[in-house]
C-alpha cells in the first residue's frame, strides 16, 4: 500500500481568467514566503462561453479551495473621477452613469485614491450579463457565496509590487510586461494601480508599440490625472541594458530593464489565485452587486473565534490548574504541619466535622506556642551559647609563659547580653594577663612581652575567644637589692578591641 | 413581554446586529469586544481572584507550617539543656552546688556571696553568686571546669586570678551565673499561656 504523503492543511485557491477562447486556471497553496502555485489547467470555452467552461472546470475537480475569477485587461473598464459627496449611489451605478449603453449593464466596485490634485474615486467595472454567467455556472452555494470576481489588472498589480521595491508614495512610475505576443504598460501612483494598456508586441520586437502605450498612460496622466513626469520605465523582459536606453532614447524617459515578469493569462490567474487566497474580510468585488449580502454564518469568523476561545481557555484552565494546584499544596503543608506538632494538645484542635477524633494544627494557639518558645530558645542561647568557656585557656595559658616571666594576676570577663539591660549591648569582654620580668633597659619593652603576645596569638584556646592580643603598659619598678623589674599588662579582648 | 426598553431602541438594537452580521469587519470587531469581555470579566478575573486567594491562603499554610516545625525544633532543643536547668531552686541549695564543686577541686572556699536574682519574664531566673576560693593555679581550674561542665548550666562572667604570699597560693574571685527554670512543663513542653 502506497505511503500517503501528509501536509499540513494550509489553505489553498484557485484563481481563473478568460481569454477570447480559453479558461486558464491555476491553483495556489500557502508557502513559507507567500503563495505557491500547486498546478494548472486549460479549457476550451465553446458555445457555452466562459459559464460552461467553469461549469466543466468545476466537474473536472480543477477548482480547490477558495474560487477567485479574473476580468481580463479588455473586459475590465477603468475610470478615475473625483469624489462627489452627495453621491450614495453604488459602485455599479456610478460605472453605469460613467460607461453608459452597454447592454444589461455593469457590475463595479470603487476604491479611493488619492492624487496630486486631491481625492478621486478609482472606478472598475465588467459586464453584469458576464459576472451573472459566471456567478450561475457556479452551483455549490457555498463557494458561490465565497467566490470572488475581481479586475485581473489590479490582482496583477499586487505581484508586480511584491517582486520588486514598489514606488514611494507620490512617485510615478511605467512598468512594461510582456506576455506570449502582447504586452501591458501598466501606470503606478506609489502603490497604486491607476490605469493600463495592452498592446501587440509580436515576439517582443520594435518598441514602437510599447512606446505608444507608454506615452498614452502618460498623456493619461498628465492631462487626467495631474500626474507628475514618470520617476522612470521598467522594462520588464529581463533583456540587455542597452534595451532600455534605446527605449529611453525613443521615449524621452528615464528607463530601466529589471528582470523578467510576465502578464499573459497564466500569470493572471496565478495573480487572482494569490489574491484569493489573500482575501480580507469585507473586501469589496464586482459579485457583491449581484449576490444575496452575506449573513452571519457566512461571514462568522469560525478561525479567529476559535482562536479567541482557545487562549481564554487556556487562560482560564491555566488559572485553574494552579488554583488546584495550590489548593493540593496547602492540604499537603497542613498535613505536614499537624505532623510536626502531633499529637500535642496544646497547638491542636479537633478537625472539622462531626466525630471527628483527629487533630488538626489550631493557628492561634501555635502562635502563641511559638512566641514563648522562640522567647525561651533566645534566652536559652544568649547563655548557654555566648559565654566563654575558661577552663581550656587557663589551661593553656602556663604553657605559653615565657621562662622568666612572673605571672601575679590574671583577669578575664564575658558578660551575659539578651537579659534585661545588657540586651544588644557591649560588656567590655577582656582577657588580661598581668606579668613582671627582670630588666634594667628603660627605653627598651622587655622582649617576654613581645614573646607572649605572640604565644598568646598563637594559642586557637585563646583567640578563639579573644582574637585581638596586644601588650600594653608596661612600667619599670626599681629595687633596692635585686635587679630593676619590668611590668607590663597583655590585653586580648574581643572584636576589635 | 414588558421590558421597559422602547421598541424604537429594540428595533435599532436589531437593525445594528444584522448591518454587523453582514459587515464582516463589523462582525469581528462585535465578536472581539464580546469575546474580550466573556474573557475579562467571566474568565479572568474571577480566575485571577481565586487565584489569589489560593495563593494567600498558601502563603499562610507555609507560615503555618513552618511555625509548626520549628516549634517542633525548639521543643527538641529544650530536651537538650533542660536536664541542665533545674526549677525551684533557692539560694542555699545553689550555695551547696558550688561548695560541692569548690570542695571537689580541693581548693579552700573564703567567702560565697549570694547576689540578687535576676528574673527574666517568668521564663529562667539567673542566680548570681561571688565566691572566693584559695588553693593552687591547677585547683582553681578544675573548680572552673567542674562548674563549667557540671550537671547545671553555669557561666562565669567574671574572674580574678591573683598570686597571694603563700608561695604557692592563688585566690580565684569569681562573679558565677547559674540558669534555673521557672516554668513547670508537661512532658516537657511549654505550658502556653503561662510562660
Amino acid at each position: 500500500m502506497a505511503k500517503r504523503r501528509w501536509r499540513l492543511p494550509m489553505p489553498s485557491a484557485t484563481g481563473v481568467v478568460f481569454s477570447e477562447d480559453r479558461l486558464i486556471g491555476c491553483v495556489v497553496g500557502t508557502g513559507l514566503t507567500g503563495p505557491v502555485e500547486r498546478g494548472r489547467f486549460e479549457l476550451p470555452i465553446d458555445d457555452e462561453g466562459p459559464g460552461g467552461a467553469l461549469r466543466k472546470a468545476f466537474e473536472e475537480g480543477h477548482i480547490q479551495g477558495r474560487l477567485g475569477l479574473g476580468v481580463g485587461t479588455l473586459q475590465t473598464l477603468s475610470a478615475i473621477v473625483p469624489v462627489l459627496p452627495e453621491d450614495d449611489s453604488s459602485a455599479s451605478k456610478q460605472a453605469e452613469g460613467r460607461f453608459p449603453g452597454l447592454e444589461g449593464g455593469l457590475v463595479g466596485l470603487r476604491e479611493s485614491v488619492s492624487l496630486p490634485t486631491g481625492p478621486h474615486t478609482q472606478l472598475t467595472a465588467c459586464r453584469r450579463l458576464l459576472a451573472q454567467e459566471l456567478l450561475d455556472a457556479i452551483e455549490n452555494p457555498k463557494t458561490a457565496k465565497q467566490a470572488l470576481l475581481m479586475p485581473a489588472p489590479h490582482a496583477l498589480s499586487r505581484v508586480i509590487l511584491a517582486r520588486r521595491r514598489a514606488p514611494k508614495a507620490g512617485q510615478v512610475e511605467i512598468q512594461i510586461l510582456p506576455t506570449r505576443d502582447a504586452g501591458l504598460a501598466v501606470l503606478f501612483h506609489g502603490k497604486t494601480l491607476l490605469a493600463w494598456r495592452p498592446f501587440d508586441w509580436p515576439g517582443q520586437e520594435g518598441i514602437e508599440n510599447p512606446r505608444m502605450a507608454v506615452l498614452s498612460l502618460l498623456a493619461y496622466g498628465r492631462s487626467q490625472l495631474g500626474l507628475p513626469p514618470p520617476k522612470s520605465v521598467v522594462l520588464r523582459t529581463g533583456g540587455e541594458p542597452d534595451e532600455g536606453k534605446r527605449f529611453e532614447e525613443a521615449c524621452g524617459v528615464p528607463t530601466e530593464v529589471a528582470g523578467l515578469l510576465e502578464a499573459g493569462e497564466e500569470a493572471m490567474a496565478f495573480a487572482v489565485g494569490s489574491a484569493t487566497l489573500r482575501q480580507r474580510p469585507g473586501q469589496t468585488e464586482l459579485f457583491s452587486d449581484i449576490r444575496p449580502p452575506r449573513g452571519l454564518v457566512e461571514n462568522f469568523p469560525v478561525v479567529a473565534v476559535t482562536a479567541l476561545v482557545l487562549v481564554i481557555s487556556g487562560i482560564g484552565y491555566r488559572a485553574y490548574d494552579k488554583t488546584e494546584a495550590n489548593a493540593e499544596k496547602v492540604a499537603t503543608s497542613k498535613e505536614a504541619a499537624d505532623l510536626a506538632v502531633k499529637p500535642d494538645d496544646r497547638v491542636t484542635k479537633a478537625k472539622p466535622g462531626i466525630g471527628s477524633m483527629a487533630k488538626t494544627v489550631d493557628e492561634a494557639k501555635l502562635r502563641t506556642e511559638h512566641a514563648s518558645g522562640s522567647k525561651e530558645t533566645e534566652l536559652a542561647q544568649y547563655f548557654i551559647v555566648e559565654r566563654t568557656l575558661w577552663r581550656p585557656i587557663l589551661t593553656e595559658l602556663p604553657r605559653l609563659l615565657p621562662a622568666s616571666m612572673t605571672v601575679f594576676e590574671i583577669r578575664g570577663r564575658r558578660g551575659l547580653v539578651g537579659f534585661g539591660a545588657n540586651r544588644g549591648r557591649s560588656t567590655g569582654d577582656l582577657f588580661t594577663v598581668y606579668g613582671q620580668v627582670p630588666f634594667d633597659d628603660r627605653d627598651a619593652t622587655p622582649p617576654e612581652m613581645t614573646e607572649l603576645t605572640d604565644a598568646l596569638k598563637s594559642s586557637e584556646a585563646l583567640t578563639g575567644e579573644f582574637p585581638v592580643v596586644k601588650g600594653a603598659n608596661v612600667r619599670y619598678e626599681k629595687r633596692a637589692k635585686a635587679g630593676d623589674l619590668a611590668k607590663f599588662i597583655v590585653v586580648c579582648v574581643r572584636g576589635q578591641g | 413581554m414588558e421590558t421597559g426598553i422602547s421598541p424604537e431602541k429594540i428595533e435599532a438594537a436589531k437593525r445594528y446586529l444584522a448591518n454587523s452580521a453582514g459587515d464582516p469587519i463589523q462582525l469581528r470587531f462585535l465578536l472581539s469586544i464580546v469575546l474580550l469581555g466573556i474573557g475579562l470579566f467571566a474568565v479572568a478575573r474571577p480566575m485571577a481572584s481565586r487565584l489569589q486567594e489560593s495563593r494567600a491562603e498558601l502563603e499562610k499554610q507555609k507560615a503555618v507550617q513552618k511555625a509548626a516545625e520549628q516549634l517542633q525544633q525548639m521543643y527538641n532543643q529544650t530536651k537538650e539543656y533542660e536536664v541542665y536547668t533545674p526549677s525551684e531552686v533557692d539560694q542555699v541549695v545553689w550555695g551547696d552546688y558550688l561548695a560541692g564543686r569548690l570542695e571537689e577541686s580541693g581548693a579552700k572556699l573564703i567567702s560565697l556571696e549570694p547576689k540578687k536574682k535576676i528574673l527574666k519574664g517568668n521564663v529562667f531566673s539567673i542566680m548570681i553568686s561571688e565566691v572566693v576560693a584559695m588553693g593552687t593555679y591547677s585547683q582553681l581550674v578544675d573548680f572552673i571546669d567542674l562548674l563549667e561542665r557540671g550537671p547545671r548550666l553555669v557561666r562565669i562572667d567574671a574572674l580574678q586570678l591573683e598570686r597571694v604570699t603563700d608561695p604557692d597560693g592563688v585566690r580565684l574571685t569569681c562573679v558565677v551565673k547559674g540558669l534555673l527554670k521557672n516554668v513547670k512543663r508537661i512532658d516537657g513542653k511549654w505550658k502556653g499561656q503561662d510562660v
